[in-house]
């Protein structure tokens, strides 16, 4: 099938009004996307740790033998993240290694999950289900958050 | 009527990243169908819907600053809303390994019948939904009226827009004639042109 010529005036604006039926109705995404500039001056003032690794991405660098894990890592400048979901829990180890907490954060900025990050650096904490969330780790003058991740397990 | 106004994306991304909150909310407006449509592309419906979207607007706020040309802003939408749609599917399926900004692989991992002609559907579509985005609000809200279903009149789109029967006709074709010149638009239909065959 040749798609359709668009020097036509009616056939243009056909074809939009298809391609805008396609994507239904925006309300509920306008609405996630305003709230979502609150979240601009919050960033400005804090290291953002970008995502460098998603093994549901990634997978085809790494051969592992338990396929069912989901590993990410996060990272800035100085400070690295890495995750593990684990049957529902979210197992954590930061470098370098720093006592602190991490909080688990959702999109509306409630905290969904704590935990102490022990002197070797490591955390786990149970699985919030439900949005997009993100993690912040504090140590002394570390102050990071990671990249949002819309679905972590 | 002043449909002409450059009321560029351009500027609205610069007021965006200065912190005008309402320049921000007038880009969300005009992306979201796009955002929508590439989700709805990639099969992903529902609450999982949402929040692909969320997650998308959430990106955006921080790499926003990092878009310096805002021409690429539809590309990184598209790039993005994919990426994050195939975090959401790959749990659920077999995984096989794709790279999720190859279309082409996306689709053939979906088990599309006709991976090529969903391809240059959703491309096009994709092409002008971004076109759309980068009209003046006066022209989207004219083509907005034009695409109504039941069809409105045009003394009834004139008493809407408080604008004269006799300048619909007019800022119509502008207002195509535009979406036509668009990059986004005018690549594929040059693209269409060396495809042809003898061409």
């Amino acid at each position: 099938m040749e798609p359709r010529s668009w020097d036509d005036d009616e056939q243009l604006l056909a074809d939009l009004r298809d391609a805008l039926r396609e994507a239904g109705p925006v309300d509920a995404a306008v609405a996630a996307g305003q709230a979502a500039y609150s979240w601009r001056t919050i960033d400005e003032e804090l290291a953002l740790a970008s995502l460098v690794f998603d093994s549901r991405l990634d997978a085809g660098l790494v051969t592992r033998a338990d396929s069912a894990a989901r590993e990410l890592v996060f990272e800035t400048g100085s400070v690295g993240i890495g995750v593990e979901v684990v049957d529902g829990d979210l197992l954590g180890h930061v470098s370098p290694a720093a006592a602190g907490e991490v909080h688990l954060v959702d999109a509306q900025g409630a905290v969904v999950g704590s935990a102490e990050v022990d002197e070797f650096g490591c955390f786990s904490m149970p699985l919030a289900d439900g949005g997009p969330m993100r993690l912040r780790y504090r140590a002394g003058a570390t102050d990071v958050v990671t990249e949002w991740i819309g679905r972590w397990d | 009527m002043h449909d002409d106004e450059p009321d560029d994306v351009a500027v609205l991304v610069s007021a965006a990243v200065g912190g005008d909150q309402t320049a921000w909310n007038r880009l969300v407006n005009r992306y979201a169908p796009l955002v929508l449509a590439v989700a709805r592309q990639c099969r992903v419906e529902g609450p999982d819907r949402q929040d692909v979207v969320q997650t998308v607007w959430l990106r955006l706020i921080e790499h926003l600053c990092e878009l310096r040309e805002p021409r690429a802003l539809p590309r990184w939408l598209v790039v993005t809303t994919r990426r994050e749609c195939y975090r959401f599917t790959a749990g659920t399926r077999r995984t096989t390994t794709v790279d999720p900004v190859d279309l082409a692989q996306v689709a053939a991992a979906q088990g599309d019948a006709d991976p090529d002609w969903n391809l240059l559907r959703d491309e096009r579509r994709n092409a002008l939904l971004a076109a759309f985005a980068e009209l003046s609000d006066r022209q989207r809200e004219l083509l907005f009226l034009l695409m109504a279903e039941p069809p409105l009149s045009y003394s009834e789109i004139s008493e809407r827009l408080g604008v004269s029967v006799g300048s619909i006709g007019p800022t119509r074709g502008r207002a195509l004639e535009r979406l036509r010149r668009s990059p986004a638009i005018s690549g594929l239909l040059e693209l269409a042109e060396t495809q042809k065959p003898g061409a």
